[in-house]
C-alpha cells in the first residue's frame, strides 16, 4: 500500500463531517467587534480590554502605553548588551562553569603555543611541532566554547520569547495571558534569568489590569527595591500610585 | 513600511478580512480554540497577515497562506498550559449556531469529542481534509510540509478519529 491509499472516512464520521460543514461561523456582531479593533490597532492605538473599575482605568492607557514602551526599551537594551557579551571572545564575565573551564583551556592552550614557539636547541621537538600538538586541543576546547554560547543563546531566545509573549497579551489587553507568560518565566529562570527586570515589570502591568491591585503594590515595592536604579522606576512608581 | 506600502497594505488588509475572517474563525474554532479566544487569536492572524503582506508571494494562492499562519499562532496559543484542553463544545451555543440547530450542535459536539485526543498536528491536517476538504498538495504548501508527512498524518489521525467513534457508538451515543 502506498502512503497515499489511505483508508477511507467512516460512514458515521461523514455523516458528521457533513452536518458541521457550515459551523461554527464567525457572528456578525464578532466580525464588526474584530474589524473596528484591526482598524484601531493598524492606526497605532493598542486595543485593551476595558476595565470594569473606572477609577483604576482612568490612569491606565498612558500607562500602559508609556510602560510597554519602556519595557520594549529596556528590552532592546539588555539584549543588545547581551548579544555583545555574546559576539565577544572574551567569556569572563559569565558565570558557567563550563565555559571557564573551555576559556581556561584555551588559555592554557594559546599559552601552550606561545611557550613552543620560543626556539629550544633540542631540534626534535620543534616550534611547528608543538603548534601542531595544541592544535587537537585548541579544536576541543573552541568546541565547547561554541556549545556553551548555543547553549546561552538558547536560554536567551525562550526567556525572550516568554517575554515577548507577556508583552504582546498585554498589548491586546489579554492580561492573564500576560500573567501567565511571566509565570512561567519566573518558574522557568527565576533568579537566573536575564530579563526578570522587564518580567516583573510587565507583571505587575498584567496585576493591575486585572485588578489585583493589592499584589501589585506589593510586587512593585519588591521591584524597585530589588532594581532601585531600573529605568522603569518612575513608570512603576506611577502605576504603584495610581492604584493606590 | 513606508507610509504609502502602509495604507496600500492596510487597504488590502480589509479586503482579505472581509473574505476570509469567517474561514480564520471557523479554522481556529475547529482546531480546538474556545469562543472567547478565537476573536484574540483571529485578530493575531490578520495582524500577522498584515505583517507579512509585503513579503508575500503574491502567484501563490492566498488562503492556504493564511491557514498556514492560523495554524502556527494557534499551535503558540496552545503551548500554554491553561489553553492545552479546549473547552467542550456547550459553549459553542450562545457563540456560534443560532436557534433551530440542535442537530448541527449535537453533530458538533461529537465530531470535538471524537478529535479531542489528536494532537494538532494532526488536528490541522484531518481539520483542513477532511472538513474544509481540501486537497492535501494544498494542505502540504499551507503547512509547509512534506506531501508523505501529510498523508501519514492524515491516516494517523483518522484512526483516532475513528477509535473515537467507536467508543462513542459503545457508549450509545446517536451518531
Amino acid at each position: 500500500m502506498t502512503m497515499r491509499n489511505i483508508d477511507e472516512l467512516d460512514q458515521d464520521l461523514r455523516a458528521l463531517v457533513a452536518k458541521t460543514r457550515e459551523i461554527p461561523s464567525l457572528p456578525a456582531s464578532a466580525k464588526q467587534r474584530l474589524s473596528r479593533r484591526l482598524d484601531l490597532t493598524l492606526s497605532g492605538v493598542v486595543s485593551a480590554t476595558p476595565l470594569a473599575d473606572p477609577s483604576a482605568a482612568r490612569h491606565l492607557p498612558t500607562l500602559r502605553t508609556a510602560l510597554l514602551s519602556g519595557v520594549s526599551l529596556v528590552v532592546g537594551i539588555a539584549l543588545g548588551l547581551v548579544s555583545a557579551n555574546l559576539w565577544t571572545d572574551s567569556d569572563q564575565h559569565l558565570p558557567s562553569t563550563a565555559s571557564q573551564h573551555a576559556d581556561a583551556s584555551v588559555a592554557y592552550a594559546d599559552a601552550s603555543a606561545k611557550r613552543d614557539t620560543v626556539p629550544t636547541r633540542d631540534a626534535a621537538v620543534g616550534p611547528r611541532d608543538s603548534q601542531a600538538a595544541a592544535r587537537p586541543l585548541r579544536k576541543a576546547t573552541r568546541r565547547a566554547s561554541v556549545a556553551t554560547r548555543t547553549a546561552r543563546d538558547q536560554r536567551l531566545a525562550h526567556e525572550r520569547s516568554l517575554i515577548e509573549m507577556a508583552r504582546s497579551a498585554l498589548a491586546r489587553g489579554d492580561a492573564p495571558a500576560a500573567l501567565e507568560a511571566t509565570r512561567l518565566h519566573r518558574q522557568a529562570f527565576g533568579r537566573t534569568g536575564q530579563l526578570g527586570e522587564e518580567r516583573e515589570a510587565l507583571a505587575i502591568q498584567a496585576l493591575i489590569n486585572t485588578k489585583r491591585f493589592a499584589e501589585a503594590r506589593r510586587r512593585a515595592k519588591a521591584f524597585l527595591r530589588k532594581y532601585p536604579r531600573t529605568l522603569l522606576r518612575p513608570l512603576i512608581e506611577k502605576a504603584a500610585a495610581a492604584v493606590r | 513600511m513606508t507610509s504609502a506600502t502602509h495604507s496600500d497594505a492596510t487597504a488590502r488588509l480589509a479586503q482579505i478580512f472581509e473574505d476570509e475572517a469567517e474561514f480564520v474563525w471557523r479554522l481556529l474554532r475547529r482546531l480546538g480554540v474556545g469562543a472567547a479566544d478565537a476573536e484574540d487569536l483571529t485578530h493575531e492572524v490578520f495582524l500577522t497577515v498584515w505583517r507579512k503582506l509585503e513579503s508575500y508571494d503574491t502567484s501563490r494562492p492566498l488562503r492556504p497562506w493564511i491557514a498556514g499562519i492560523a495554524v502556527r499562532i494557534c499551535a503558540r496559543f496552545r503551548r500554554y498550559a491553561r489553553n492545552r484542553y479546549e473547552v467542550l463544545a456547550e459553549s459553542v451555543v450562545e457563540h456560534d449556531l443560532t436557534a433551530g440547530a440542535e442537530e448541527q450542535l449535537h453533530a458538533f459536539r461529537l465530531l470535538t469529542e471524537v478529535m479531542q485526543p489528536l494532537d494538532l498536528e494532526r488536528r490541522a491536517i484531518f481539520v483542513m481534509h477532511d472538513v474544509e476538504g481540501w486537497s492535501m498538495p494544498e494542505l502540504a504548501e499551507a503547512l509547509e510540509i512534506p506531501l508523505n508527512t501529510g498523508y501519514s498524518r492524515l491516516r494517523l489521525a483518522r484512526k483516532q478519529v475513528a477509535e473515537g467513534i467507536a467508543r462513542l457508538r459503545q457508549q450509545g451515543a446517536d451518531l
